[in-house]
């Protein structure tokens, strides 16, 4: 009973709890380049870390949380394509529309969001819509055991999780007051010149830190 | 219900599943030269098998045993002559089930050309089942 990866459910672990969830779709027009495009007041008592899925279908068949497939062209300097972020305040959620791919696009977008792990722990959180009537658990799928939830910052810059594997992580970053996903990395020759956030099998590490104020981070005890 | 930090698990939230899907999607730069202002493109795929699932993906660019967490990644490579060619490595869905990995190399002068390090670029992908 040592191996918490392979439980369907491990009472040693909270389930990952999200508490805001919305979804809509909106037409973008080509040449469009919007920041931000998309305003939406969650109401929350925090800045909450959110993750936006978009897609150009409603049945979310093809599911992008930011560029798309053709976002890259094949000039390393001309993007094109389209790309959707989402960030966050402690008032509203925005979704940033960009679109050059030469036609009118629509936009599906579905943003879920986690309380961030230095909300107060009294925050008066709304229950996540119509949840209570839908809670079904599938035996089929391991439901994500949160080990941990923490913040990295420019001095404490490194978390020691000991699982012996590299666990799944989502990160956040936070600059000024706003939360995004959106986190640079990068690998370069000269070594001291790399940074972004990387994870072992025993730590998460946020080398060289720079140009954001801090990391949201939350580790999984699933691999 | 106003604390969900408190509970295990809460009828009151929606949660994110682990679908055990994880693969490895590698894509090798090749040891050939690039002209300076061109771009060349290589790419890699893998598939998963839930549709319409998000992804959660790190990569390792050989410089580093790294394994990074981000959604924008460069890597720069010396070339030992006062050159270096950049890259850029995109990870998306190409379709319902296939992830793509892209990786865009650029070569931005001064000289007339330069020729790269063969690298392997390994992405690892895991997917999750959204609450929607």
């Amino acid at each position: 009973m040592t191996d918490h990866r392979k439980f369907l459910l491990d009472s040693d672990y909270p389930m990952d709890k999200i508490i805001y969830m919305t979804s809509g779709s909106v037409s973008v027009p080509n040449t469009t380049s919007a920041f931000p495009g998309i305003t939406i007041p969650h109401g929350l008592p925090f800045t909450p870390l959110a993750i936006l899925q978009w897609s150009n279908t409603s049945d979310f068949a093809i599911t992008n949380e930011y560029r798309d497939a053709d976002y890259v062209s094949t000039v390393f300097t001309t993007f094109a394509g389209q790309y959707y972020s989402v960030y966050a305040n402690a008032t509203n959620i925005y979704i940033d529309k960009y679109n050059l791919s030469g036609a009118t696009k629509t936009l599906y977008y579905r943003v879920f969001c986690f309380q961030p792990s230095d909300a107060s722990e009294t925050s008066v959180v709304p229950s996540t819509e119509n949840q209570g009537s839908k809670f079904i658990l599938n035996t089929d799928y391991n439901y994500m055991k949160l080990f941990y939830a923490g913040i990295l910052t420019t001095v404490a810059n490194t978390y020691t999780h000991n699982l012996g594997y590299v666990p799944r992580v989502q990160i956040w970053e936070q600059t000024g007051t706003t939360t995004s996903r959106n986190i640079l990395g990068q690998e370069i020759s000269i070594a001291a010149q790399s940074s972004g956030v990387h994870i072992t099998d025993t730590q998460i590490v946020w080398l060289n830190p720079s140009t954001y104020d801090k990391i949201y981070y939350r580790i999984y005890v699933d691999e | 219900m106003s604390r969900p930090a408190r509970y295990i698990t809460s009828s009151d939230y929606a949660t994110i599943a682990n679908d055990s899907n994880t693969i490895t999607i590698s894509v090798t730069i090749p040891a050939t030269s690039i002209a300076a202002g061109a771009s060349q493109v290589y790419t890699g795929t893998g598939t998963v098998g839930t549709i319409g699932s998000p992804i959660e993906y790190d990569i390792n660019y050989p410089l580093s045993t790294r394994r990074w967490k981000s959604n924008s990644f460069l890597f720069v490579e010396n070339t030992g002559t006062a050159s270096q060619y950049q890259g850029d490595i995109n990870v998306y869905k190409s379709d319902a089930t296939t992830v793509t990995v892209q990786v865009v190399v650029f070569y931005g002068g001064p000289s007339a050309s330069v020729t790269k390090t063969a690298r392997t670029v390994t992405v690892r992908v895991r997917t999750f089942l959204p609450p929607f």
